[in-house]
C-alpha cells in the first residue's frame, strides 16, 4: 500500500505543473542526435527498476546486452572454489536487451525494456541458471518544465515478472516513480538529478515480500566532442527496514554518435559501499535516436 | 491505486492457477501457519494400526540399534509399523547447528536403527545448514499425528523453512515437507534436500543408475555439481543385523535431484536459481524396511511410487542351493542383484534396482519395475557365480533354484597357554591362482571398501569381516571359498602368533587348531597395555557391532581400552557384561570430539573449517542425555572444547589427547589442529596470540578456561600402517624442542576389524598400578607424565640413572642426569622383526644402531625376545653436555631416508624411485600409484630435460608410504600378516635431561635453519 501511495502522489505531480511551462526554449528542445545524454541507466534490480531516467523526452530504439557479476576476484583472485567455500555465492546475470522509447510529444513518452534471453548463473556449492526470457518494463515520463537552463519530469516504471521458468510460487512486480531534473548551464556540461520512490511486490500466496524505498541519482555529462560524452553519477538506493545504505555506487558512461541518429554506448556502476554484493554492471548498447513524433 | 489494482488482479490469476503451491507457512507468519500434510495420494491400510506422538520420558521409549542415539526430551513419533525420533530442538547432532532432525529411525519392535542422522539443507555450505527453532505438535486428527519445526537458513532468519513430519497409521515410513522461503535481498540457488549421514563403514546408499547402485562417484567441492543426477528414488542399506533399509520417495517431484558417497546422501529438488521472495517445497516419504541389503527399501520405495506414479513392480523369486550342512549364511555366502540390461554388457551400463539377501533356507524375493529386461546375478564371496538373462512382464516371476559353487567350512579352534582363547585370525592366500580367484569387495564399490581375498564377510561388519574371524571363546566357523590359504592367528605383540597352511575344499570341512603361547617376559613390569582410540557402532563411522569389539579386545589382550566413540559418549556395558570380560580389560569411558559445523577461526584463510579431533577420559556417561552425556563440541576451539569437557566428569586427573595432528581428513573437515592451521614447523610458535595462524594454535579462545595447546598427550603411531608417523613425529619433536612437552601415544583408531587392527599399535604405560588393583587416577597420571612407550611390537626400554642414582625411565619429568650411560634394551615376539634402533637427540638422530641385533631362527617359536641391550655414552650422543636436551629412542624396521620437499617441516615424501636421494623426482604427480618418467615431465613439453627442473619447495609431494613389505614367504611376512600395510615400530616417550645447572628445562629450540 505504501508503494501505490507513492507512486500516486508522484503520479499526481503530472496535474499540478501548468501545461504552458514549456513554451520558452528549454535544454531538451536542443536537437536530437545519435548519441545518448542523461544519466547512466545500469542498475542492479530487475530490469532497470531503480535506475535513472533522461529528463527529455525521445524516440529511440536500443539494442544491447547487460552484464552484472559478482566475482570478487579482489578478494579471492579467480578461485572459484575458495570464494564460494568462503560463503560467498558468485552470480553472474548477463541479458540482450532490447528497449526503445516513443515521444509521444514534445512532453510525453512512453518507453519499455524487454531482456531476450536472459541468463541467471549462480554458484554457490551448488550450481545453477536460468536461460529464458527475462523480465520487462514499461513506463512513461512527461516533461514538466523546460525553459532557460531547466528541465524537469516526471517519469514511472513498472517491472512485469515475465522471466517464464525463474519464479516458480511468486512473482515479483516492480514499480519507481519520481522526478528527474536537468540543468545546463553551458552548451558542452550539463547536471542531471532523480529523485523516485521504488518499490516491489511478490505475486504469491506466501509472503508478499514488500519493500519501498528511494532511489537518488546526481550526475553530470560533459561533452567531450559534438558526437562523444562522457558521463559521472552518484547513485543511491535505500530501502526501508534493509539498512541506511543498500547501495551506493558511482556509475560512468561514454556515449557517443557514429553517423546521424545512429549511436553506441557503454556503461558501467560499481557499488561503493553497501548491502549489495554486486562487484560490477556493465551495459553496453547499439542505437538509433531521433526527435520526437509528435503525434498529437 | 493502480499497483494494487495490478497486484490483486495479479493474484488473482495466481490462485486460480493449478500450478501454484499451497505456501503453508511461507505467508511469513510463523507463528500461527500450518505446513500442509504431504503426499496426498498415498494410503496405506491395516487392522489394529494406531499412530504415537510424545516426549520421551524415559530411556526405554527410545528405540535400539546400532544408531540409536535418542534421549530423554526428544520427540517420538510411532506407529504399528515404524517408530522415529525426532531430537529436541536444543538437542544439535552433527552438521546441523540445532535440533529437529531425525536422529533414530527403526522398524517397530525390533531395535534396528541403522542410520545417525536425517537433517535438511539447501546445499553444501555451512550457511545452507538449517537452524530450527520451534516445535509444535498436532494430534488432532485421527490416526495422524505430526511434529511441525520451524527456522531459518543457519545465517539469515529471513530464509525461513518450515518442516512437518507426518504420521499416518499402517504407514511404513513418515511424510514429510519441508518449506524454504528466500526472502533475502537476492536470488540464491538451492536445493530443498533431504540429507543422509551414513557416516562411512556402515549403511550404504543404493540408488538405480547405468553403473550405479552401490558404486558413486567421487568428488570434491568443486566438482560435486558433475556428479550430481537423477534417482527415483533413494535406499540406505544396512549390511549388520539388526538392519533397517531406508527408502526416500519424492512425492511432489517425480525424480531426486542429488549426489551420494558412502559418508553422505544429498537429494531432494532440482538445483535452481530461487528468485528473491520465492519459496520451494519439497514433498516426500521417508520409509523403513527391517532387513539388509537394499531390498527392504527398494521393495518399499517400488510400492510407494506404485501409488503415486502408478509404477508397476513385479516380484521376482528363487531358492539358491547352499551347502546342506551350512550355518546361517551370513550376507556374503550368497546375496543377489538384479540388474535391467543383457548379460555380457559392461557393468557401467547395467542399471542396479535391487540387491537381496537369501535367508536361511536359500529362498529370495525382490521387487523391481515390471516390463523390463534384466541380469540376475548371484554374488557368493563377492564373486559373480550365476548370471542369467530374464525378462520380466507384468507378473511375478520365480526362477527356480540356481546353484552356487560349494564352499568349504573351516572350524577355528584358537588357545592360549593350552585353554581355548580369543584370538584374531587373518586368512591369506597361498597361492597366486587362491588370491586372484577369492580377491573382491564387498559390494564391489572400490572406493567405500577395501579389496580382500578372501571376502569372508562384509567388510565393516561383524566378524567374519574381511578376510578376517575373531574366535569367541576359542571358536568359530566360517564358509571359505576352496582354495589354499595360510591361517595367522595373533593374540597381540606379547604372544606367540600361529600359523597354519589349510586347503580349503568344497563341501568339506577343515578344522584346524591355532596354539599360541603369550610372552609375559616381554612386558615390562607394573606395566599396562593400553589402546587410547577405539570405535564401535556408537561411532556414526562404523557399525561393528558391540560384541565383535570387546571380542576384538580380549583377542589382542589388551589391558586398557579408552572407549572413545565420534560425538557420543559410551561404555561398552552390556557387551562386556555378556562377554564376561571382567577385569581382563579395563574400560576407560571416554569421547571423540569429531567437528562437523564449519566455521572461521584461522585468520589465513578465508574459508570455514573444524579444530580436528581430540579425545577424552575419563568421562561421565548418562544413558538419557543427548550424546549420552557428551558435551556439545561445534563451533568450539580447542581451548573451549576443553573447557566444556569439564561439564561431562572431565577431572584433574583426566587426560586430553589430540588426535592424528597432520592429517587432512574427508568431507572438507580436517582431521588435525596443527594442520587445518597450517602451521610451519620452520618457524617457532609465539607466545601468545599474536593474529597469525600459529597465534591461534597458543591462545586461550573467548569463552574458555584452557588454551588451545593445553592437552596433555598427542598421537605420534595412529593405525597399523603407520601411514602419518613420520609426519606426526615431527610435530611432536617441534614441540618438544619449543618446550612445550607432551606426552606421546600410540594408538589403533579401529573403527572395525578390517581398517585397523585394535591393539596396533598401543601404548605401554608404566602405571604403577595393576589391572587387579586398578586405579585409573593413578593410570591416567601416568600417562599425563609421559611415564609410555608406544609400540606395534617391538618393547622398546631405556634407563638413565639421575644425580642420586635412581633410575629413571621415560617421562616429562626433567632431572639432572648422573655420569652413567643409557641403558637401551629391546625386546620382541619371534614374529616382530627389529632391524634398527634409532636414538634422537633434540630431535635429530645422534645414532642409528644396526650391528648386534639378534633374529629369532623361528618367526613361530617362544625364544629369541631379547634383540638389544646396550648401553650409550651421552657423550656419544649429546651435543653438548651443558645444555638442556631431551632424548627419544626408536626400535623397528629400518626406516628410508625421507624428507621435506614443500618446506613447512614436515617430512612429505620417501625415496619412492629408490636411487638413494628423496627429492622431486620421487614425486608421483599424477597419482596413478607410481613414480615414472610420467611424473618427470613437469613442464608438460614431452621432453625430460633441465626445464622440468622445479623450484625450490615448489616441485609436489608424496607419497611417503613405506612400501616393499616382505610377501608371503619372506622374511618378516608374518608380521605384515597380522599387521595389514604396517611395519615394525616403537618409540619412547623422551629423557628429559637437565644439563645447564639450572632448574628445569631450557628447550634447545628449532634446530637451526629451520627460522
Amino acid at each position: 500500500m505504501r508503494t501505490s501511495f507513492v507512486a500516486s502522489a508522484l503520479f499526481g505531480l503530472l496535474f499540478v505543473f501548468p501545461s504552458s511551462t514549456a513554451r520558452a526554449a528549454g535544454p531538451c528542445d536542443r536537437a536530437v542526435t545519435g548519441m545518448t545524454t542523461g544519466p547512466v541507466t545500469v542498475g542492479l534490480l530487475r530490469n532497470d527498476l531503480g535506475t535513472g531516467r533522461a529528463t527529455c523526452p525521445r524516440t529511440e530504439a536500443k539494442l544491447g546486452g547487460h552484464l552484472q557479476a559478482t566475482l570478487e576476484a579482489e578478494k579471492y583472485g579467480l578461485d572459484v572454489t575458495i570464494q564460494v567455500a568462503s560463503g560467498s555465492p558468485i552470480y553472474i546475470v548477463g541479458a540482450g536487451r532490447v528497449e526503445g522509447s516513443l515521444a509521444l510529444s514534445k512532453r510525453w513518452e512512453v518507453f519499455g525494456a524487454a531482456e531476450v534471453p536472459q541468463i541467471r548463473y549462480l554458484i554457490s556449492g551448488y550450481q545453477a541458471y536460468h536461460l529464458g526470457l527475462g523480465d520487462t518494463s514499461v513506463g512513461s515520463s512527461f516533461l514538466v518544465y523546460n525553459r532557460g537552463a531547466f528541465a524537469a519530469s516526471v517519469t514511472g516504471r513498472l517491472t512485469l515478472p515475465t522471466a517464464v521458468g525463474l519464479y516458480q510460487n511468486a512473482w515479483p512486480v516492480g514499480v519507481d516513480s519520481g522526478l528527474t531534473g536537468l540543468f545546463e548551464p553551458f552548451s558542452f556540461f550539463r547536471l542531471h538529478g532523480q529523485v523516485s520512490g521504488v518499490g516491489s511486490y511478490s505475486v504469491s500466496l506466501g509472503d508478499p515480500a514488500a519493500r519501498v524505498g528511494l532511489f537518488g541519482l546526481v550526475g553530470g555529462e560533459l561533452l567531450l566532442f559534438d558526437w562523444v560524452n562522457l558521463t559521472a553519477d552518484v547513485q543511491n538506493l535505500s530501502f526501508y527496514g534493509e539498512g541506511p545504505v543498500d547501495h551506493l555506487s558511482a556509475a560512468f558512461g561514454l556515449r557517443s554518435r557514429i553517423w546521424g541518429g545512429l549511436g553506441v554506448e557503454a556503461q558501467t556502476l560499481v557499488p561503493l559501499a553497501g548491502t549489495d554484493r554486486n562487484l560490477l554492471g556493465v551495459r553496453v548498447a547499439l542505437s538509433y535516436r531521433t526527435g520526437a513524433l509528435t503525434l498529437w | 491505486m493502480r499497483g494494487v489494482f495490478i497486484a490483486a488482479a495479479l493474484w488473482g490469476v495466481v490462485a486460480a492457477s493449478s500450478g501454484c503451491t499451497d505456501p503453508g507457512c511461507m505467508n511469513g507468519e510463523v507463528d500461527t501457519c500450518e505446513v500442509p500434510s504431504p503426499c496426498q495420494p498415498l494410503s496405506f491400510s491395516c487392522e489394529d494400526g494406531f499412530v504415537d506422538l510424545r516426549i520421551i520420558r524415559d530411556r526405554s521409549e527410545v528405540p535400539g540399534g546400532l544408531d540409536s542415539l535418542g534421549a530423554v526430551g526428544d520427540v517420538l513419533l510411532a506407529n504399528d509399523q515404524v517408530e522415529v525420533v525426532i531430537e529436541a530442538i536444543g538437542n544439535a547432532n552433527y552438521f546441523a547447528p540445532s535440533g529437529g532432525f531425525i536422529t533414530d529411525f527403526a522398524t517397530r519392535g525390533d531395535d534396528n536403527d541403522s542410520i545417525p542422522h536425517i537433517e535438511h539443507v539447501t546445499g553444501l555450505l555451512p550457511d545452507d545448514a538449517v537452524l530450527y527453532t520451534s516445535m509444535r505438535f498436532f494430534t488432532d486428527e485421527d490416526n495422524v499425528r505430526a511434529v511441525q519445526v520451524i527456522g531459518h537458513l543457519m545465517e539469515d532468519p529471513r530464509q525461513i523453512v518450515a518442516t512437518r513430519y507426518e504420521i499416518r497409521s499402517c504407514e511404513p515410513g513418515i511424510r514429510v515437507r519441508t518449506e524454504m522461503l528466500n526472502d533475502s535481498d537476492e536470488d540464491v540457488v538451492w536445493s530443498n534436500q533431504e540429507a543422509f549421514y551414513w557416516g562411512d563403514r556402515a549403511t550404504s546408499p543404493f540408488t538405480p543408475g547405468p553403473g550405479t547402485g552401490y558404486t558413486h562417484p567421487p568428488f570434491g567441492l568443486g566438482t560435486v555439481n558433475a556428479v550430481m543426477r537423477n534417482v527415483p528414488w533413494v535406499v540406505g542399506a544396512a549390511s549388520v543385523e539388526p538392519g533397517a533399509s531406508y527408502a526416500l520417495v519424492g512425492c511432489n517431484v517425480d525424480s531426486l535431484e542429488g549426489f551420494h558417497a558412502a559418508q553422505v546422501s544429498l537429494a531432494g529438488t532440482g538445483r535452481a536459481v530461487v528468485a528473491r521472495g520465492d519459496y520451494v517445497v519439497f514433498e516426500r516419504f521417508l520409509g523403513a524396511a527391517a532387513g539388509t541389503l537394499a531390498q527392504p527399501g527398494v521393495d518399499l520405495a517400488l510400492a510407494v511410487r506404485e501409488q503415486l506414479y502408478d509404477e508397476a513392480f513385479v516380484t521376482v523369486s528363487g531358492t539358491i542351493d547352499l551347502d546342506e550342512w551350512a550355518v546361517a549364511p551370513r550376507l556374503n555366502r550368497a546375496s543377489v542383484y538384479l540388474l535391467e540390461g543383457q548379460p555380457g554388457q559392461p557393468d557401467g551400463l547395467l542399471v542396479p534396482w535391487t540387491h537381496v539377501a537369501v535367508a536361511g533356507d536359500g529362498t529370495f524375493a525382490a521387487r523391481v519395475p515390471a516390463d523390463k529386461a534384466y541380469v540376475l546375478r548371484v554374488v557368493s564371496f563377492g564373486k559373480t557365480a550365476v548370471e542369467q538373462a530374464l525378462s520380466v512382464g507384468t507378473a511375478d516371476f520365480d526362477v527356480g533354484t540356481l546353484e552356487v559353487p560349494a564352499s568349504g567350512r573351516v572350524i577355528l579352534r584358537s588357545t592360549l597357554d593350552g585353554i581355548p582363547h580369543e584370538a584374531q585370525v587373518f586368512f591369506t592366500p597361498a597361492d597366486v591362482d587362491t588370491a586372484t580367484r577369492t580377491a573382491a569387495r564387498w559390494n564391489g564399490h572400490p572406493l567405500a571398501n577395501a579389496e580382500c581375498a578372501p571376502l569372508l564377510g562384509p567388510t565393516w561388519g561383524g566378524s567374519p569381516a574381511c578376510n578376517q574371524v575373531l574366535t569367541f571363546e576359542g571358536y568359530d566357523e566360517v564358509h571359505v571359498p576352496p582354495g589354499r590359504y595360510e591361517l595367522f592367528a595373533t593374540a597381540g605383540p606379547f604372544a606367540t602368533l600361529a600359523h597354519a597352511d589349510v586347503t580349503v575344499v568344497a563341501g568339506e570341512v577343515e578344522d584346524v587348531t591355532l596354539s599360541l603361547t603369550s610372552l609375559p617376559d616381554l612386558l615390562p613390569a607394573l606395566t599396562l597395555s593400553a589402546d587410547f582410540h577405539v570405535h564401535g557402532a556408537k561411532s556414526f563411522d562404523t557399525n561393528m557391532p558391540d560384541l565383535t569389539r570387546v571380542g576384538s579386545f580380549l583377542a589382542q589382550r589388551i589391558d586398557v581400552i579408552a572407549a572413545t566413540d565420534h560425538d557420543a559418549i559410551w561404555d561398552y556395558r552390556q557387551a562386556m557384561d555378556e562377554l564376561n570380560v571382567g577385569d581382563r580389560v579395563k574400560l576407560l569411558v571416554g569421547l571423540e570430539t569429531t567437528g562437523h559445523a564449519l566455521f572461521n577461526y584461522n585468520p589465513a584463510v578465508s574459508y570455514p573449517q573444524v579444530v580436528g579431533h581430540y579425545n577424552f577420559w575419563p568421562l561421565r556417561i548418562d544413558l538419557d542425555a543427548p550424546r549420552r552425556g557428551a558435551p556439545y563440541d561445534e563451533y568450539a576451539e580447542p581451548g573451549l572444547l576443553f573447557t566444556r569437557m569439564l561439564g561431562a566428569g572431565l577431572d584433574d586427573d583426566g587426560v586430553i589427547q589430540m588426535n592424528h595432528p597432520w592429517t587432512a581428513g574427508s568431507v572438507g573437515r580436517d582431521f588435525g589442529f596443527p594442520y587445518a592451521l597450517g602451521l610451519n614447523l620452520l618457524d617457532p610458535l609465539p607466545l601468545f596470540d599474536d593474529g597469525t595462524a600459529a597465534g591461534v594454535f597458543v591462545r586461550v579462545p573467548p569463552g574458555a578456561t584452557f588454551s588451545n595447546v593445553d592437552y596433555h598427550t598427542q598421537e605420534v603411531m595412529n593405525g597399523t600402517d603407520n601411514g602419518s608417523f613420520f609426519a606426526y613425529r615431527a610435530f611432536w619433536f617441534y614441540l618438544l624442542n619449543q618446550g612445550i612437552l607432551r606426552a606421546g601415544t600410540a594408538n589403533s583408531d579401529s573403527h572395525t576389524l578390517r581398517d585397523n587392527v585394535v591393539g596396533t599399535p598401543r601404548t605401554l604405560v608404566t602405571a604403577g598400578t595393576t589391572k587387579a588393583d586398578f586405579s585409573p587416577s593413578i593410570f591416567n597420571r601416568a600417562v599425563r607424565e609421559g611415564r609410555m612407550t608406544g609400540t606395534n611390537g617391538p618393547v622398546v626400554s631405556i634407563s638413565l640413572a639421575d644425580n642420586q642414582g635412581l633410575g629413571r625411565g621415560p617421562s616429562l619429568e626433567p632431572f639432572v642426569p648422573g655420569s652413567g650411560p643409557l641403558t637401551v634394551r629391546v625386546q620382541a615376539a619371534p614374529w616382530v622383526p627389529v632391524d634398527e634402533v634409532r636414538v634422537f637427540v633434540n630431535g635429530a638422530l645422534a645414532m642409528r644402531i644396526t650391528d648386534g641385533i639378534t633374529a629369532p631362527g623361528d618367526p613361530y617359536g617362544t625364544t629369541g625376545l631379547l634383540r638389544l641391550e646396550r648401553e650409550i655414552a651421552l657423550d656419544d650422543i649429546l651435543p653438548r653436555l651443558d645444555e638442556d636436551a631431551w632424548v627419544v629412542v626408536e626400535a623397528g624396521r629400518a626406516l628410508p631416508p625421507v624428507a621435506d620437499l614443500d618446506c613447512d617441516g614436515v617430512p612429505d615424501t620417501i625415496d619412492n624411485n629408490g636411487d638413494g636421494v628423496v627429492d622431486w623426482t620421487d614425486v608421483d604427480r599424477n597419482d596413478d600409484g607410481r613414480v615414472d618418467d610420467d611424473d618427470l615431465d613437469i613442464n608438460g613439453d614431452g621432453t625430460l630435460d633441465d626445464g622440468d627442473t622445479p623450484e625450490s619447495c615448489a616441485g609436489g609431494t608424496g607419497p611417503i608410504a613405506v612400501r616393499d613389505l616382505p610377501l608371503r614367504g619372506e622374511p618378516g611376512h608374518p608380521f605384515v600378516a597380522v599387521t595389514p600395510g604396517g611395519y615394525p615400530l616403537a618409540f619412547t616417550n623422551p629423557l628429559i635431561l637437565d644439563l645447564d645447572g639450572d632448574p628445569g628445562f631450557s628447550a634447545p629450540g628449532l634446530p637451526e635453519g629451520d627460522n
